[in-house]
């Protein structure tokens, strides 16, 4: 049976083609003006939200400690077991960089006189990967710091983990390394020279020809004049029918639990 | 209705400087299901891009906020879709 029109009709199927057009009008600026959005708006949307997310800091830090403290029988172990595996962790990337160092020092003795002196500045992380979906990092030092775009970043005091991405006032976000599609030069042992691509999380990965002589274990370096660790070969994939290696890599850094990082001043 | 509309924004926007960003895209699911039009699922897409997004040279997608308009959109159209489905009367005016 046919029924009457609503009294609108005629202008429904207009306001639909209005509403796809402008549907897609917003994707498409969403995508292409990203860059455009991000550069005029970010540093109003940082400077409104800095005081929030630091006071959300306090406050998950304090929230943590209660809770500790709670369960007081509990709270000492818990406490240890987090300083002691802080330490593990620390300890660990000191002994992979001190391995590097000595075959940098038998490297160097030829060079004496060359000296590299380097400042840093300590910075508290406010926010990390897995409350942003772009592995950055949100730090307290900006402008007022004198950071630039372009700095390194560092973790447990020697690990090269990201690059200052945005500066604003009071605060900067750090391009983690392993952000997906991050590309770095590295080198394997001392001698292999490679390209580390970032899969996100602190995971990374390298395409070698097969062949190449790495094994499991060997340190990856981050190549400047004093180079630094970046992580050591963890995994190799290859297949019979491929003639590249793929070899899988971790940051010694556990991102998700960044509390300071160091960021490397000219 | 508008009271219960104003508290779960505001449990969001506390929640947005504790949770992660994919369990924040969870909590709005509700408000997608419940409210006729959620638009601060899009405020929300919008915030994590600007906070967290670094600017760079070329095509920089905003994937947040285009994740959160193609749920807003998903939503629209599944309740359409849905015969049974009721609009509070305080979003269809």
């Amino acid at each position: 049976m046919l029924r009457p029109l609503p009294p609108h009709a005629g202008n429904r199927g207009g306001r639909r083609l209005s509403a796809l057009a402008l549907s897609v009008f917003l994707v498409l600026a969403l995508i292409f003006g990203g860059s455009y959005l991000l550069s005029f708006f970010s540093p109003a949307a940082n400077a409104l939200a800095l005081p929030l997310i630091r006071a959300a800091d306090v406050v998950r830090e304090k929230v943590s400690f209660a809770a500790a403290t709670l369960f007081s029988a509990r709270a000492s172990l818990v406490a240890e077991n987090r300083e002691l595996a802080r330490r593990l962790a620390t300890a660990n990337a000191e002994l992979e960089d001190r391995n590097m160092l000595l075959e940098e020092n038998r490297v160097l003795k030829e060079i004496l006189g060359r000296r590299e002196e380097e400042n840093t500045l300590l910075a508290n992380v406010l926010s990390r990967p897995n409350r942003s979906p772009y592995d950055t990092l949100l730090v307290d030092v900006g402008a007022d710091h004198r950071l630039r775009v372009g700095d390194y970043a560092l973790g447990l005091g020697s690990v090269v983990i990201g690059r200052v991405a945005a500066v604003y006032e009071r605060s900067a976000l750090v391009k983690l390394l392993s952000a997906p599609g991050e590309e770095q030069e590295v080198m394997i042992g001392s001698s292999t020279p490679a390209k580390a691509i970032g899969v996100g999380g602190g995971n990374f990965r390298i395409l070698l020809p097969k062949g190449s002589a790495v094994a499991v274990g060997d340190p990856i370096v981050f190549p400047s004049i004093s180079p630094r660790i970046f992580g050591k070969v963890e995994e190799i994939e290859s297949d019979a029918s491929d003639t590249f290696e793929r070899v899988y890599f971790q940051s010694p850094v556990n991102l998700f639990e960044l509390r300071w990082i160091e960021i490397l001043q000219p | 209705m508008n009271r219960l509309r104003l508290a779960y924004d505001l449990i969001l926007a506390v929640l947005f400087f504790f949770m992660p960003w994919w369990a924040l895209f969870l909590l709005t699911l509700p408000g997608l299901a419940l409210y006729a039009w959620f638009g601060e699922v899009i405020v929300l897409g919008l915030a994590i891009d600007l906070l967290f997004r670094a600017p760079a040279s070329g095509v920089t997608p905003l994937w947040g906020t285009l994740l959160a308009l193609l749920l807003l959109l998903l939503s629209r159209t599944a309740k359409r879709g849905l015969r049974f489905h009721t609009p509070y009367a305080a979003d269809t005016r």
